[in-house]
């Protein structure tokens, strides 16, 4: 190691001597003064410091941990958690290609060599001048419908599947400059591939939570408003928060982060007791092949802030938080902006449209960790703890946030509030063949299609195959389809037979699956299912937490045998010891990640059996049915 | 007396169903078959132990918060289609538990499994082998074979993360106590997680030393050979040690210990939960620093080599020590004392040494002074129990900092706060700053001062505004504890207006605690059973000789010849006389009397030779010597 090239930019002192400015001192200051509790702080402080100083060295961790009122070691064990966080000196500019389903197989490994070849460094290496890193990550990072994708820093490079594309990035990068995004427009992904044949959809339909698709910018307050935005929150006002919650069940909501669980019943699980209650959004999507929450906030801002005070309103909530997915930089300045807007306008804040009723909202960003998604490990990360899930009960709304009744709310249930309290209960009953799950669904749909993208359709009215053919456009290059991942990676995959399943819960339980948030990843034929599995459990091996043993052991042994697999070195009886296994993670875990980590195991030995035997037969490992060995002729 | 065997008169299947129970703060519940009624919040696991049934823990500990981590407490449980965690499950009401049906030993076995995956399995070589939970539970409920042909993880085996303890990170099967403790029992997060998933590690900040006055604790927390102590480490194995129960003589607290000794030597002290004293801990300097240097073994390193204390009396002769009898040498002594003399007594002697030095020794040496080192005597005798602090809500210390002075008792009042007390520090030094409703950080010189400001505070509202803020704690009902560092209260008009403050706070032996409490290990002691030498002060000017009795450090040279008694190893200066070795306290029986006023027993843990006596034989030894002189001289 070089420690003078692997200096940040403008710093000249040597490193014993690294400090942080006085902006950013105060800046921490300020941070710590912002949150109920000073311990939340140390999070956003931490980043503020690598912001400034590109890595958090040990004098800089204590310096940070002394503002905040931490031990120095505490500041030391949050940042070893979170992969966003570093301790070693990292690259100015770090390159990070996802390589995880579905952006491996679409191109994902194709843009690593390349990159690789054009920056002159292998992944995990920085340039000799410290400015550039190249990373392989097996952490999707919620841009699956515009793959093959890159992070660099906070911005995303997305749709990178032409070579002088990324021969331009290339340049970019060496010459210093963080390139702006591209191809950010939805329905834009694959233009020259779209299926012009495409047959008339079996439905018609108006879409209420991304009414102005396709679009990628921001819905301006005025807009928003011109469009009965906000309404919906005068209406609540005018009511008892008990009616509030009484309409959201009647509404027969279900929460839309995968649990499905009722939200008004939800809601109405907080005691009623005077104190303080906390809303909890969750905008943590890091589940492969989910992006739905990211378009709903960079462009339906004012949607989502709308449904948070409604929902806040009802529990008695006065303080809120926003908690996203730390490389959802933009989607957190766009909500940050959309409530300077609100606040202006007298919706947020003090007094609420003249109601007495007052709402604080904090966006609170993470720092990289799946296990985040988990409610409960998100509230302890609020808290300035390790994310770890806690075990329950105690639930979250007896005692959640600081150990206060809390509710935790994905971002698409609460963008479904506003319409309910402005159109009833009944009205949303209606959108969708099933009036016990009602309401529109965001489908985010990625892989191996045409089209890939969030498409909005009511709960249940289209098939599996309807939604690839008429929506995605159909499968790229003709391919026939291996199988779907339904929610992400972490539900059982359905193999192609089972396609005329329609989309919900019940409909994809019957394919024995889950519908979860409804992350569709469309695997081709020739794509090797060894290979997939391989990769989602590089995945939860990556995010296990580590807190309970059988996750923490388990996914890594999992990992170690189907890397065996992939590389021909297997015996048939190691299937049987990778269901056993599996068996004994799942059930017997702290939380859902365990057992979702089990999934790709064991649904994928289930339905192709004979991909894993033809893996070891003559040490071949895994092959696509190209022949190739791995993904980076694809896409 | 015929149901003497079944004493609860129930006979299994035969039983018919209790009725529901009278008390809404009982539970009846089934566990593996067996019937029975435990109070409403016991944890299941805790149940079990009621019921006769051992369910297997790892992360679990009674003292520490449940985390339902390592899942090794895994039952079933009826209506319940997921296995569950006995240490996070409280009992209900109807609730049938089952930990031996097939299901759950289907998840037990699958936990071991798990654990040792990645676990060394060198138990051959480790510590805690013949004491391991991990080891215990894999006989108990593991399988006894591995399916694992991956390579193992890799990682250091010998980190040193203090001078004290050694982690070996390959055997951790992170299940968190050690981490917990240091933030939920003594709250500094000295010790915490690293990285996470299969990387995950206990440790701290990056080349920062795990430095914690309870950190000790931790290694008796693992469940496996992970933490080691340094002085420890390789030295025994488990079954040949001899464990004897005595008391800490590292202050005044009075914490019970286990002395663990292989062939005479003790080579480790361990706590022995006493829950009106030390609540299970120990303090580092307690369990590291009060030991007797190692002799039976032989030496072991160089540095205890250095250490070698003396097991024979020796003389000066020809301007060297040398060895000689008990005889010449206790001759020597009372020779020695003659004239202006003086006689130094450790206040760690047992209360029978201090009787016979008061009323044996003192009468025979009238010439002498006497006098304790350090100075023991405190005017203001503490009275309450320990047993009162957790409920104490208004807690005051004046230039007491218990977190240096006595430990164990800085965990009492983290209780307390814990439990909604308030504690309002006044001095120089508050380790308990975290748990401080405010700290008025003030001089030493200048605690007397904001004292007189916090009494004005409460009783007439004159005062500074943070001096008044601090007063506002201390305005709600309970119970009250006032301590007044024993040194400070020398100083008459500060004593006066501690009690003063003591007094207007309600505070009383009865449900608090006040007073200067006595530091050293058996001071009270001291004080009680040898008043006239404990309040006596020795001036040192001019004196022809000392005997130094059971003090650990020799005192500046004076001119005095020397006469030391003592326990350790001495530092061979030209003006050291004669040397009478003495046993240890943890080498002797006797008694403590610790700050409270309590007194308990010690009993000889390690044996270092018969020719050595104890403190208090050692004492009679010179008073028949003196006697014999007195004799002489008529």
């Amino acid at each position: 190691m070089n420690p003078v090239s692997n200096q940040p930019t403008g710093a000249t002192t040597s490193m014993h001597a690294l400090s942080l400015s006085t902006a950013t001192r105060t800046a921490i200051q300020q941070e710590v003064l912002r949150y109920p509790h000073f311990r939340t702080a140390l999070l956003p402080s931490l980043k503020l410091a690598q912001r400034e100083i590109g890595y958090l060295p040990p004098s800089i961790l204590n310096e940070v941990a002394d503002l905040v009122g931490v031990s120095h070691a505490a500041a030391y064990e949050l940042t070893t958690f979170y992969s966003m966080l570093h301790t070693k000196p990292h690259g100015r500019l770090a390159v990070e290609v996802c390589v995880q389903l579905p952006c491996g197989f679409c191109g994902g490994e194709r843009l690593l060599k390349q990159l690789e070849a054009g920056l002159g460094i292998k992944p995990g290496e920085t340039t000799q001048d410290g400015m550039l890193s190249l990373h392989r990550t097996p952490e999707c990072m919620g841009g699956c419908h515009r793959s093959p994708m890159v992070r660099i820093g906070d911005h995303y490079v997305e749709n990178l599947t032409a070579k002088a594309d990324v021969d331009a990035l290339c340049a970019e990068l060496q010459a210093g400059r963080i390139p702006t995004t591209k191809g950010t427009l939805n329905h834009d992904c694959h233009p020259a591939t779209a299926n012009a044949n495409a047959s008339k959809k079996p439905i018609e339909y108006t879409p209420i939570l991304l009414p102005r698709q396709p679009r990628s910018t921001q819905v301006s307050l005025a807009e928003y408003q011109a469009s009965r935005g906000y309404e919906g929150l005068k209406q609540a006002l005018q009511k008892q928060p008990a009616e509030v919650i009484e309409i959201v069940k009647q509404s027969n909501l279900r929460g839309r982060g995968g649990a499905a669980f009722s939200a008004g019943m939800k809601w109405s699980f907080v005691p009623k007791a005077a104190g303080p209650k906390y809303l909890v959004v969750n905008a943590d999507e890091s589940e492969p092949g989910t992006f739905k929450d990211r378009e709903l906030m960079e462009v339906e801002s004012h949607m989502l802030l709308e449904g948070m005070a409604i929902a806040s309103y009802a529990i008695g909530c006065k303080e809120a938080f926003l908690y996203l997915r730390g490389e959802y930089v933009e989607a957190g300045d766009r909500m940050r902006a959309a409530i300077g807007e609100a606040e202006q306008q007298g919706l947020l804040g003090k007094n609420i449209l003249g109601s007495g009723f007052e709402l604080k909202i904090h966006v609170f960003l993470g720092a990289g960790a799946y296990i985040c998604g988990e409610e409960t490990a998100l509230l302890e990360s609020l808290e300035g703890n390790r994310p770890m899930p806690r075990s329950r009960p105690p639930f979250p709304a007896i005692s959640g946030l600081y150990s206060k009744p809390t509710v935790v709310n994905n971002v698409e249930t609460i963008c479904n509030v506003p319409h309910i309290l402005l159109h009833g209960a009944d009205w949303f009953k209606k959108i969708g063949p099933n009036e016990k799950s009602a309401g529109p669904k965001i489908y985010c749909l990625s892989g191996w299609v045409n089209r890939p993208g969030n498409y909005e359709l009511p709960l249940g009215a289209v098939t599996f195959r309807e939604l690839i053919e008429h929506w995605g456009m159909g499968m790229r290059d003709g391919a026939k389809i291996k199988g779907v991942l339904p929610a992400g990676i972490s539900a059982p995959i359905v193999p192609a037979d089972q396609l005329d399943a329609k989309l919900d819960y019940e409909g994809v339980a019957g394919a024995g699956s889950m519908l979860g948030s409804a992350s569709l990843i469309v695997i081709p034929e020739d794509v090797s299912i060894v290979r997939a599995a391989t990769r989602m459990l590089e995945f939860f091996r990556h995010e296990s937490c580590g807190k309970c043993t059988p996750c923490r052991e388990g996914t890594q042994w999992l990992h170690k045998i189907l890397l065996r697999f992939e590389q021909g070195r297997g015996e048939p009886k190691d299937l049987d010891l990778l269901l056993s296994l599996s068996n004994q993670i799942s059930g017997k875990v702290l939380c859902a990640l365990g057992d979702f980590a089990t999934s790709p195991v064991t649904a994928t030995i289930k339905h192709f059996r004979p991909e894993y035997l033809a893996a070891i037969l003559n040490g071949q490992g895994a092959r696509d049915a190209q022949g190739t060995t791995d993904w980076s002729q694809r896409g | 007396m015929s149901n003497l065997a079944n004493p609860t008169g129930l006979s299994g299947a035969t039983t018919p169903p209790p009725p529901p129970p009278q008390n809404p703060n009982l539970v009846s519940l089934t566990i593996n078959g067996k019937r029975l009624t435990v109070p409403k919040g016991t944890l299941l696991v805790e149940a079990a132990k009621m019921a006769g049934s051992e369910i297997p823990v790892f992360c679990y500990h009674p003292k520490l918060k449940p985390v339902g981590a390592c899942r090794m407490c895994l039952v079933e449980i009826e209506k319940n289609p997921r296995l569950q965690t006995a240490c996070t499950t409280p009992v209900s009401e109807g609730m049938v538990a089952n930990s031996v049906s097939p299901n759950a030993i289907s998840g037990q076995n699958a936990v071991i499994e798990m654990l040792l995956a990645n676990h060394p399995l060198d138990c051959p070589i480790c510590d805690k082998g013949g004491e391991c939970p991990l080891q215990d539970n894999t006989f108990k409920y593991g399988q006894g074979v591995s399916r694992m042909q991956e390579d193992k993880r890799a990682k250091d085996k010998a980190f040193a993360l203090s001078d004290r303890i050694v982690l070996d990170k390959e055997r951790c099967i992170m299940c968190y106590r050690c981490t917990r403790f240091q933030s939920e029992i003594v709250g500094d997060q000295a010790l915490v997680a690293l990285d996470r998933g299969g990387e995950s590690e206990i440790g701290t900040q990056n080349g920062e030393s795990f430095e914690s006055p309870f950190s000790g604790n931790t290694i008796e927390l693992c469940p496996v050979g992970a933490l080691t102590s340094r002085f420890y480490r390789f030295r025994s194995r488990p079954w040949d040690l001899k464990r004897t129960p005595s008391v800490c003589s590292g202050c005044s607290m009075g914490c019970n210990t286990s002395l663990h000794a292989r062939d005479g030597a003790i080579l480790r002290m361990v706590a022995r939960e006493n829950p009106g004293i030390d609540d299970g801990w120990l303090c580092d300097k307690g369990r590291f620093q009060t030991l007797p240097p190692v002799t039976a073994l032989g030496q072991v390193t160089a540095a205890e080599a250095k250490q070698n204390r003396p097991l024979q009396p020796l003389l000066r002769k020809h301007g060297s020590l040398q060895p000689t009898t008990l005889e010449l040498a206790l001759q020597r002594t009372v020779e020695l004392l003659r004239g202006y003399t003086a006689v130094l007594a450790s206040p760690t002697l047992t209360n029978e040494a201090m009787l016979a030095l008061e009323t044996g020794l003192r009468p025979m040496a009238q010439q002498s002074q006497f006098g304790f080192l350090p100075y023991v005597h405190t005017p203001w005798l503490l009275q309450g129990k320990i047993a009162n602090l957790p409920f104490a809500k208004k807690i005051v210390l004046l230039g007491f900092d218990p977190w240096t002075e006595l430990p164990v008792l800085a965990l009492w009042l983290r209780k307390a706060a814990q439990n909604g007390g308030n504690l309002v520090a006044v001095g120089q030094h508050n380790g308990l700053f975290r748990d401080s409703a405010a700290w008025l950080s003030v001089p030493q010189d200048r605690v007397g001062d904001t004292t007189a400001e916090l009494l004005a505070a409460l009783t007439t509202g004159k005062a500074s505004a943070p001096v008044r803020e601090a007063a506002m704690k201390l305005t709600c009902d309970g119970p009250a504890v006032l301590l007044l560092h024993p040194d400070l209260a020398a100083d008459a008009s500060l004593l006066f207006l501690a009690q003063q403050l003591a007094q207007q706070l309600g505070a009383n032996g009865d449900t608090g605690m006040l007073g200067a409490p006595a530091l050293a290990a058996n001071a009270r002691g001291a004080q009680e059973l040898a008043p006239t030498i404990a309040s006596a002060t020795v001036s040192s000017h001019g004196l022809t000789g000392i005997l130094l009795l059971g003090i650990d450090h020799l005192v500046p040279q004076s001119g005095a010849k020397l006469a030391v008694a003592t326990s350790r190893a001495i530092e061979p200066r030209s003006d050291v006389e004669v040397v009478l070795p003495m046993l240890h306290p943890y080498e002797t029986a006797g008694t403590y009397t610790n700050f409270t006023g309590q007194r308990q027993a010690l009993l000889a843990g390690g044996f270092v030779g018969r020719n050595v006596p104890s403190d208090q034989q050692l004492i009679s030894h010179l008073r028949t010597a003196l006697t014999h002189r007195h004799a002489g001289a008529r």
